[in-house]
């Protein structure tokens, strides 16, 4: 098991800067994942991992040793790429063994590593199998066995679940999961889908051209998005400019929860000024009257005006542009002037018309 | 967490750069020596006299109306112009004649129009009908790139010679015999058997490609059935069309063998001159000629491989549905009909032609002829073409040519698979064999290395044995690579990188996932290869010239020129089989040449 630590990593080609600088330290035995849209440098950060390409400046190293002018070959690592790449013209047996003519396993009995394998992913008895014979869920476990084979210090996954529909996906991912946890094996996973990398991740690293953007859990990336980029991509999200008008004592303004602030800080409240009316919500300690300020709300944090309190805080009115009706909750779009808004209330709630939405101080994130 | 990173630049080269530096050198060299160093050899003959560089040779051939008619008039006095313009008018425009150059190009373009016209209904049939052997017949269309130049203009001669199969058809039904040999219209038609198919080919695999629904877009939005094809599906085949047609004007222009033995020197291309000057060794003029014909080939060549890069290839979309042939209306299938007992004609009696002749004498059936392969050999002057002799050379070049072609095509394939701007440079120069006609490489490796040459204070001379065998692997290594590539292309990139990943080292993961998943693609250009080296004749005719060195196609020629059509039958036969041999392997392996 090791940890990672990637330090100035860049990769350019000729002009274009594909990756970087990045910084970024992946904890021993921890479940990591690298998530953004498409183009971010997310596989690439994981092919510099793997050692499939050299960073252009910067140095990656894996268990406090540096890889610089390590080969693959030479780096203990367990790859499952997208598509997984099985070996065609060899079973299953031969795919999962590959590894293990270079890196016999403790004992030299590859074969018995090779049931333990199979087992483990729940394929025993498919090992004669070609991999075009086998669905694409069973191909995906034989990727992963073949990459666990050699107890390699790390794993790599770049979108593992890419291919897959989306009920097999959420199985899957949880079964990778738990795999995971039962060899404790650090673990570099690569998605663009941010549901997967909430559920599935200690911790994770959302990226967007090139940078990293935020590292947290997915509570704390979820709650607490730092940068615009992760308040719109992680989940759904609302995102208001407006202007500090007053520094609010907070004690004096009426609050459903505490919010969880760092190390027990009570936030600052402020009174800002929006396109169409005045909001009392949460800003940085370091705020200032006349300042511009951007916060977050998620759509989940509103309420209908007709469900919220007698006099309500931060109401905004709107019409009714779309309902979706999604099971557990209903998905409302909201057109406030310029803006559009997205809320989620109630299942049961059918509203039309003009609507007023309220939310709580406190679940406004300052940007 | 320092910016200042620039410490971990990385210098120098990584292990699997450096082997990938060693193949791309190793490749280069032996194609430098083999080719370009060569051909380069006739080139500059081309430009200097007594070894001062002078354009006197080019100019020459350039201002020679002989040569370039018309135009090499103007060149030679610019002056005379408007006076010849005048004359010409005055003439009622005539056709004012280009030379030999021209009329090179003039047959190339109609042999090109004749294949094209040929092969369309073919693709045609193939891309619109199912029936029974269609697979075949596809198939089948690869058979021209290894059938031997040589054995098909025998062919030609037992089909349409003056005592050839349709000669003796007619005389007995008591017309009178004819013969279409030294006539243009015959070299056109042998140039047409060996092209078509490859307008079938490629043609009819655009259309295999072609996305439907973009024709069912067309219908749904309101464009009817002729509409809809003219607007959707032509222009999507017109660059599969301009591909074939340009690759054919390339080949026809280089035409050799079909040339000098149905035209003799009185339809003489270009090509078959610059043989005609080198055995009266007027080696400058016919360099300077040779520079000509190659300057043409290597711009048509440059300009087919932009051409075809440009072309997307393979659509993931719905593809065009084939009608059952038995379902087409009558008049369809009797348009069909006709045009099989045509391409029967054109394709399959040359070849029937020929094995008969090689059986029938004059008084019916024998093995004379083939006894005489083995017979003259025991008999026969030592200057005399021995029949054995020829077979043994070839299988002896042919499994050479393997020996070195196959790992050079194979190098070349890998070399080039990842793309990039070198990597495009260094792919169009490999395929420069594709434009070098096989005389000009014959004579370049006569000069250089026969002759022999001083490189680095040593004076290195080869037998013509082995530059014979040189020759052949360089223009047969493109096929390999034309084999390999696509199968390679289409590989996982992440599959390699798996096994490295598990802890093999970069030539292991070549050796233990990429071979194995092309080994077809080798094989399949291994045959091509081998079938390329039996059947080559230009390079060969001149390298072989007063040895012995000589194989099957340079004797097949020598024997044609003697009375009796029985002994080149009988070695064109044993050709055939070679070939037919070879061309079931690559079929089976999955060889492809569409464009």
């Amino acid at each position: 098991m090791a940890d990672v630590d990637l330090t100035g990593v860049e990769k350019r080609y000729g002009d274009t800067r594909a990756l970087g600088p990045v910084d970024l330290h992946v904890e021993d035995g921890e479940f990591f994942t690298l998530v953004g849209p498409s183009g971010c440098g997310k596989t690439t950060t994981l092919r510099l991992v793997a050692g499939f390409e050299d960073p252009t400046v910067g140095e990656v190293s894996i268990g406090g040793r540096s890889m610089v002018g390590v080969p693959p070959e030479k780096r203990d690592v367990g790859v499952v790429p997208q598509q997984y790449a099985l070996f065609p013209h060899m079973s299953v047996r031969e795919n999962v063994g590959y590894a293990l003519n270079f890196r016999p396993p403790p004992g030299g009995d590859a074969d018995a590593r090779v049931d333990e394998l199979l087992d483990l992913v729940g394929l025993s008895g498919l090992g004669d199998r070609d991999p075009d014979d086998l669905s694409g869920g069973q191909r995906q476990r034989v990727a992963l066995a073949r990459a666990l084979a050699p107890s390699p210090e790390l794993l790599l996954l770049d979108e593992p679940m890419s291919a897959l529909d989306a009920r097999l996906r959420e199985r899957l991912r949880r079964e990778v999961r738990r795999i995971q946890r039962e060899l404790g094996v650090t673990t570099i996973y690569v998605t663009h889908d941010q549901e997967e990398a909430l559920a599935v991740s200690d911790r994770l690293a959302v990226m967007n051209d090139g940078r990293i953007e935020q590292v947290g859990t997915p509570r704390e990336v979820y709650d607490a998005p730092a940068t615009r980029f992760t308040a719109a991509f992680v989940g759904e999200n609302n995102l208001f400019d407006g202007e500090v008008l007053e520094l609010v004592d907070a004690s004096s303004v009426r609050t459903a929860t505490d919010v969880q602030g760092d190390g027990g800080d009570r936030p600052s409240l402020a009174r800002v000024a929006l396109d169409r009316l005045d909001a009392t919500v949460t800003v940085a300690t370091d705020a200032a009257v006349g300042e511009r300020v951007a916060f977050s709300v998620r759509p989940e944090s509103f309420t209908l005006d007709s469900e919220a309190g007698p006099a309500p805080t931060n109401a905004l009115a709107g019409r009714v542009r779309e309902t979706e009706f999604l099971g557990t909750a209903t998905r409302l779009t909201l057109d406030c002037g310029e803006a559009t808004l997205v809320v989620r209330v109630a299942a049961d709630a059918t509203p039309d018309g003009e609507v007023t939405v309220t939310f709580p101080p406190e679940a406004a994130r300052p940007l | 967490m320092s910016r200042a990173s620039g410490a971990f630049e990385r210098v120098g080269l990584t292990r699997e750069r450096r082997v990938r530096l060693l193949a791309t050198l190793a490749v280069g060299a032996f194609l430098t020596a083999m080719l370009y160093y060569p051909v380069a050899s006739v080139l500059v003959e081309a430009v200097t006299v007594e070894g001062a560089p002078s354009l006197d040779p080019l100019v020459t051939v350039l201002t020679d109306p002989f040569y370039t008619g018309a135009f090499g008039s103007a060149l030679a006095d610019p002056s005379a112009i408007p006076a010849g313009l005048a004359a010409w008018a005055a003439n009622g425009f005539s056709w004012p004649g280009f030379g030999l150059v021209g009329f090179t190009a003039w047959q190339a373009l109609l042999s090109t129009v004749a294949s094209v016209a040929l092969g369309l209904p073919g693709a045609y049939v193939l891309a619109r009908f199912e029936f029974r052997g269609r697979e075949t017949v596809r198939s089948l269309t690869a058979v021209p790139f290894v059938l031997p130049s040589i054995m098909v203009a025998v062919g030609f001669v037992a089909t349409f010679g003056i005592d050839g199969t349709l000669s003796d058809a007619f005389a007995a039904i008591g017309l009178p015999r004819f013969s279409l040999l030294f006539t243009l219209e015959l070299v056109v038609l042998a140039h047409a058997f060996y092209n078509a198919p490859l307008v079938v080919r490629i043609v009819s695999a655009a259309a295999e490609r072609l996305d439907t629904r973009t024709l069912e877009v067309a219908r749904a939005s309101g464009a009817p059935r002729w509409r809809a094809a003219w607007d959707v599906l032509v222009p999507q085949l017109l660059p599969a069309l301009g591909t074939a047609a340009l690759l054919t004007f390339v080949f026809t222009f280089q035409s050799f063998a079909i040339v000098l033995a149905l035209g003799g020197l009185q339809l003489a291309t270009v090509e078959v001159w610059v043989f005609d000057l080198v055995q009266s060794f007027d080696l400058q003029e016919a360099a300077a000629l040779a520079t000509v014909e190659a300057v043409v080939s290597l711009s048509l060549t440059y300009a087919y491989l932009r051409y075809e890069a440009r072309q997307a290839r393979g659509g993931s979309g719905r593809t065009l549905d084939r009608l059952r042939f038995g379902a087409a209306s009558a008049r369809t299938r009797l348009a069909v009909g006709a045009y099989g007992v045509v391409t029967l004609v054109v394709f399959a009696l040359p070849l029937v032609s020929m094995v008969a002749e090689s059986v029938v004498g004059p008084n019916g059936f024998t093995l004379r002829y083939y006894e005489f392969l083995v017979a003259r050999q025991t008999t026969a002057a030592s200057f005399q073409t021995q029949p054995l002799t020829a077979v043994r050379n070839s299988l002896l070049f042919g499994f050479g040519t393997l020996a070195l072609a196959v790992p050079l095509g194979v190098t070349v394939s890998l070399l080039t698979a990842r793309g990039g701007r070198l990597v495009q440079v260094g792919g169009t120069l490999a395929f420069v064999p594709f434009a070098v006609s096989g005389v000009v490489l014959g004579l370049g490796l006569l000069q250089s290395f026969v002759f022999g040459t001083v490189l680095f204070g040593h004076r290195i001379v080869l037998t013509g044995a082995f530059a014979i065998v040189a020759a052949h692997a360089v223009g047969a290594y493109p096929f390999v690579t034309r084999s390999v590539s696509p199968l390679l292309a289409r590989l996982d990139p992440a599959l390699p990188e798996v096994a490295r990943a598990a802890g093999a080292s970069r030539l292991r993961a070549l050796w233990d996932v990429e071979l194995p998943l092309v080994m077809g693609g080798v094989l399949a250009g291994a045959a091509f290869a081998f079938a390329i080296s039996i059947g080559e004749f230009d390079a060969t005719v001149i390298l072989a010239e007063g040895s012995e060195s000589y194989t099957m196609p340079v004797a097949v020629e020598r024997y044609l020129t003697e009375r009796s059509l029985g002994p080149p039958s009988a070695m064109g036969t044993v050709l055939l089989v070679v070939t037919a041999a070879s061309f079931v392997v690559i079929d089976r392996l999955g060889g492809a040449f569409d464009g």
